[in-house]
């Protein structure tokens, strides 16, 4: 789509994860930085979703599937917020290590997001 | 400052530990059902097998994410058979895709003991069952 927001994104995704997976593997509760960090993913990729659609309603053409491009875009927006619902419902270091965790398959799944646009 | 004891052995699946299990299944059970609803929609034909098994795949992560989720003795139950449904169907489908890959000529989640997905497959139905061994209900 974008390589410099691909990337950003992608790097983003695997600090968040270190942070937060080292802080939960330390013991450490759920904190409002920790939120934060989790806000400032959610946004980048926000900014993806954007930027997915303006491309696509000028003309940007999907190489690979659409419908799979479409449900891993959605998917990738989904994801935070639902492990942080279910997470939160008994806030403990594991609520950070399962975040950290979602921040890597979001990682994959921006990756994944780039080839199939690109190369399909 | 003194570390905190180490906190009592939760007896549901869903607490501690459970929590980043269930995202796990969670994150199969989403990808694994709208994968097999696109490849039954899209071309079913060509790959009966594979696509009936994908589908298959889906509903043992569905049920293994909501039974471990729940957390109840009955889900327990339940979370059981899944993940060792899981994990047998892991072992046979990985063995077969490798002896004879026509049977399954479209890769499912289980062809080569989950190789497309970095062997997660084969090492979440262990990592469930350790789990389940931790949290099975006192008789």
């Amino acid at each position: 789509m974008v390589p410099a927001l691909s990337l950003t994104l992608q790097v983003t995704c695997l600090v968040a994860a270190v942070v937060l997976g080292v802080e939960g593997v330390r013991g450490k509760a759920p904190l409002w930085w920790h939120l934060g960090v989790v806000a400032v993913v959610e946004v980048l990729l926000l900014v993806q979703l954007a930027v997915a659609i303006v491309l696509l309603t000028r003309g940007g053409e999907i190489v690979g599937s659409t419908g799979t491009f479409l449900a891993y875009l959605i998917g990738t927006l989904l994801a935070l917020p639902l492990t942080l619902l279910w997470g939160l419902g008994e806030p403990s270091r594991w609520t950070l290590v399962a975040l950290a965790v979602c921040c890597l398959v979001i990682a994959v799944l921006v990756v994944r997001l780039d080839q199939i646009w690109t190369t399909g | 400052m003194t570390e905190p004891p180490p906190p009592p052995s939760p007896r549901r699946t869903s607490s501690g530990f459970g929590r980043v299990l269930v995202v796990v299944y969670g994150v199969f059970a989403v990808s694994a059902t709208a994968r097999a609803t696109v490849q039954i929609l899209r071309d079913f034909d060509e790959a009966p097998l594979a696509y009936a098994l994908s589908a298959f795949a889906a509903v043992v992560y569905v049920v293994a994410t909501v039974a471990l989720a729940r957390g109840t003795p009955r889900a327990h139950r339940v979370a059981t058979a899944a993940v060792l449904i899981e994990l047998i169907g892991v072992l046979v489908v990985g063995a077969l895709s490798l002896v004879d890959p026509a049977l399954f000529p479209r890769d499912t989640v289980w062809s080569g003991f989950g190789r497309g997905y970095g062997f997660v497959p084969l090492v979440l139905p262990l990592v469930g069952l350790w789990w389940l061994w931790r949290t099975r209900p006192t008789r």
